[in-house]
């Protein structure tokens, strides 16, 4: 039975023989193949659980619900960029676009020649299988991408791109177009609707409201952990809830689970936690189109377009409001403008970075995110604009804002909106985002260059385990959500084996 | 620490002779200055309003940002062609709230932005934003939207994605654009309703 903040108030003591903290994508996989093997779960998260009907469609709610530090985490380095991440009981599964890929063999492979055998693309293929098969991974069927999505196919056909639909977990998805706002249909397979049910099936027990506060050591093992009970609504301390354990599973997160460390200073004789971080840095920009284009309606990103090795151009829909942030619309002109959202084409593009970021102890609790852009990844988001602006114009687009400038004219010629997209455009210039943050607690052989052994258990803390997108020992260059589920599976077996 | 100016950044190799300012450079260069130095000077004002209390009902923001928030948010959304004008008597308390659970960092970000936009309108407006016309005050969120000192433009873009993301909930104003639910219209109904602070 899941608890929360109303049934958990009050000083509470439990035990398990697994506590696992956090329940996004790596906790959910972990606590479902765990309990399955007869193990004892108890899976704590920060965040509230939530059925689908409780979704109201809104911004302003999603991100002071479902959103880390209430949407305001950023990646700080010569321009500042948003870092969006998952809260509740779903973790960013709940907010995500549901894009499935499996991890490149090429990635795959240099992980297994750097000695992490276990995730050779032939040991983590039948893990994906399962995985795939538990959070529905189908085909999109073209009829819920709708109209933005065709038009990028479009532009895309017409440059013999060799773009397609993507695979997505959203088997009953109505095509909302609201993905990071919570799946109000239910349609999409967020861990809490699969993974995490068939952990609770298995006796797991849900504690959501429960913010790790404290991992417990004793004579150098991992012990236990002990959690404030918060209530959402009040933000207020109901609780105190430490539960008592024979190994700790670290599932926050990226920015989560090195920040557990760094707190404690626990894992961190190679100096590595919290460094190498990837984010996949992504760009996106606009098309006026003369037809109503309604990018709200539909899958939001349903379409891909592999531009070239490391660059992975994306459909994406922008809610209103962050639209009009990144365009200069106000006043009465502003308004006119609005009218016109319904006519704009999107389309984003991420970047398979190099490992330059790092997770550091901010202010007031929370974390300092720093990240410095490669010149080959500057270059890489530049050709990625110049990618979607040859797109959107084959596609049919008037007018084109080439992603970078103060956006007053858009483009009104394919060469007029390429000409600014030159390899001297500055980071600051373009609205970088931070699609998928990896690797702070990077997997590895050395233990001197990484976090975690092979197994998944940390090199320095007997009984500390590690389950989340921070074990990625380098960025994917696809949607990582499917590997940090197989990866997560990966160090479940190797726990409940040990 | 926040990068103070906007411009390019010279990477090693490119353009290492030091080169002489022409006048327009130069007068650029004095009114980026003077920006900084207004900005600075309303920092210091603003140091006497962090010991303000909150105005009647509110948690966070002060009864004279409460008025410059309210002035701001109707001149970005004014009502104008089929769109509705901001209803700041919905909007406002859901900002103070917003900011209620919002680190102190942002707080202090959201509030001291909009003492700068009060403050800074005197130098190149001549008055204080809350007392300028609708034009003038049109003109002062526009040099905000379009200003090339960075720390500006991303400050001012935190106010804005705060202020529009209560706009866009209005209904009318989805309405107006042509927003629906790609599954279910009739969730404009429901939306009208949506709780959008904690
Ligand atoms: C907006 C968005 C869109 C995305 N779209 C896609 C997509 O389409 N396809 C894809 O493959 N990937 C996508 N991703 C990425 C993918 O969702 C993540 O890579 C994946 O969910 C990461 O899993 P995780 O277990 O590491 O962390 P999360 O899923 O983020 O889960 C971490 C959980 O830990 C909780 N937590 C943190 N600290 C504590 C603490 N101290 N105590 C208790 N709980 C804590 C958090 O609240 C959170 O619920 C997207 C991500 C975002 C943010
Ligand atoms: S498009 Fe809508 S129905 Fe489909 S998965 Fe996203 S939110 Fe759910």
């Amino acid at each position: 039975m899941a608890k929360d903040a109303k049934s958990l108030n009050g000083t509470r003591r439990i035990k398990a023989d697994v506590v696992i903290v956090g329940a996004g994508a790596g906790g959910g996989a972990a606590a479902a193949e765990l309990a399955q093997r007869g193990l004892s779960v108890v899976m704590l998260e920060e965040g509230h659980r939530y059925r689908p009907r409780e979704f109201p469609a809104s911004y302003g709610w999603a991100i002071n619900h479902l959103y880390a530090e209430r949407g305001t985490r950023i990646v700080e380095g010569e321009s500042y960029y948003p870092l969006p991440g998952g809260r509740g009981v779903g973790g960013s599964t709940l907010i995500n676009s549901a894009i499935c890929y499996r991890a490149p063999d090429a990635i795959l492979d240099a992980w297994a020649d750097a000695g992490l055998e276990g995730l050779a693309p032939e040991r983590l293929a039948p893990i994906y299988d399962l995985v795939e098969a538990t959070i529905g991974v189908t085909e999109m069927h073209p009829l819920q991408a709708r109209a933005n999505n065709l038009f990028i196919k479009r532009g895309s056909d017409a440059l013999g791109l060799g773009g397609g639909f993507v695979h997505r977990n959203a088997p009953g998805c109505v095509g909302c177009g609201i993905c990071y706002l919570g799946c109000p249909s239910g349609g999409k397979g967020s861990v809490d609707r699969n993974f995490i049910p068939l952990a609770e099936e298995h006796g797991t027990e849900v504690c959501a409201d429960c913010k790790v506060a404290r991992i417990l050591v004793r004579d150098g093992r991992a012990v236990g952990v002990e959690a404030r009970v918060v209530d959402q609504e009040t933000s207020e301390e109901v609780g105190r809830l430490t539960v008592d354990a024979d190994a700790v599973v670290l599932a926050a997160g990226t920015v989560g689970t090195p920040m557990l460390l760094l707190e404690q200073g626990l894992a961190n004789r190679s100096d590595q936690v919290g460094r190498n971080l990837a984010i996949h840095p992504a760009v996106g920009t606009y098309g006026m189109v003369d037809d109503a284009i309604n990018s709200w309606d539909g899958v939001p990103q349903a379409y891909a377009i592999p531009l070239e090795k490391g660059v992975l151009l994306q459909t994406y829909n922008a809610p209103p409001e962050v639209f009009f942030t990144t365009q200069p619309w106000s006043g009465a002109d502003g308004m006119r403008k609005m009218r016109m959202l319904k006519n704009i084409a999107m389309c984003g593009g991420l970047v398979s970075d190099g490992s330059n970021g790092r997770v550091q102890l901010g202010r007031h609790g929370k974390a300092k995110v720093t990240y410095a852009l490669s010149t080959r990844d500057r270059h890489r988001l530049i050709r990625a604009l110049r990618g979607i602006v040859r797109v959107l114009y084959a596609a049919g687009a008037t007018e084109v804002y080439p992603g970078i400038g103060d956006g007053v004219d858009w483009a009104k010629t394919e060469s007029d909106a390429l000409a600014p997209l030159t390899p001297d455009v500055e980071e600051r210039e373009m609205n970088v985002y931070a699609s998928h943050p990896m690797g702070t607690c990077r997997m590895g052989v050395d233990a001197a260059r990484s976090v975690v052994a092979p197994s998944g258990e940390t090199h320095d803390v007997p009984g500390l385990w590690i389950a989340d997108a921070s074990l990625m020992p380098s960025s994917l260059g696809v949607n990582p959500q499917m590997t940090v589920m197989s990866m997560a599976i990966h160090v479940a077996r190797n726990l409940a084996a040990a | 620490m926040l990068p103070i100016l906007g411009t390019r950044h010279v990477r090693s190799g490119e353009n290492e002779e030091p080169k002489k300012l022409t006048r327009r450079q130069l007068l650029i260069r004095a009114a980026v200055a003077s920006s900084a130095l207004t900005f600075a000077g309303a920092l210091v004002k603003f140091a006497s309003y962090l010991k303000t209390p909150p105005g009647p009902g509110r948690t966070v923001l002060t009864a004279r940002e409460e008025e410059i928030l309210t002035a701001v948010l109707l001149a970005m959304f004014p009502g104008a062609h089929g769109m509705p004008r901001a209803d700041v008597d919905a909007i406002v308390p859901k900002i103070d709230d917003h900011l209620a659970h919002s680190d102190p960092d942002a707080r202090l970000l959201t509030r001291t932005v909009l003492h700068v936009i009060e403050e800074q309108a005197i130098v190149f407006q001549g008055g204080r934003f809350t007392n300028l016309d609708p034009a003038k005050q049109a003109e002062v969120i526009r040099e905000w939207e379009l200003t090339s000192v960075y720390v500006k433009k991303l400050a001012f873009r935190s106010l804005k994605l705060l202020c529009g993301m209560m706009y866009a909930e209005q209904p009318e104003a989805r309405a107006a654009m042509g927003w629906y639910l790609g599954c279910a219209p009739s969730h404009l109904q429901h939306l009208g309703k949506a709780s959008v602070g904690v």
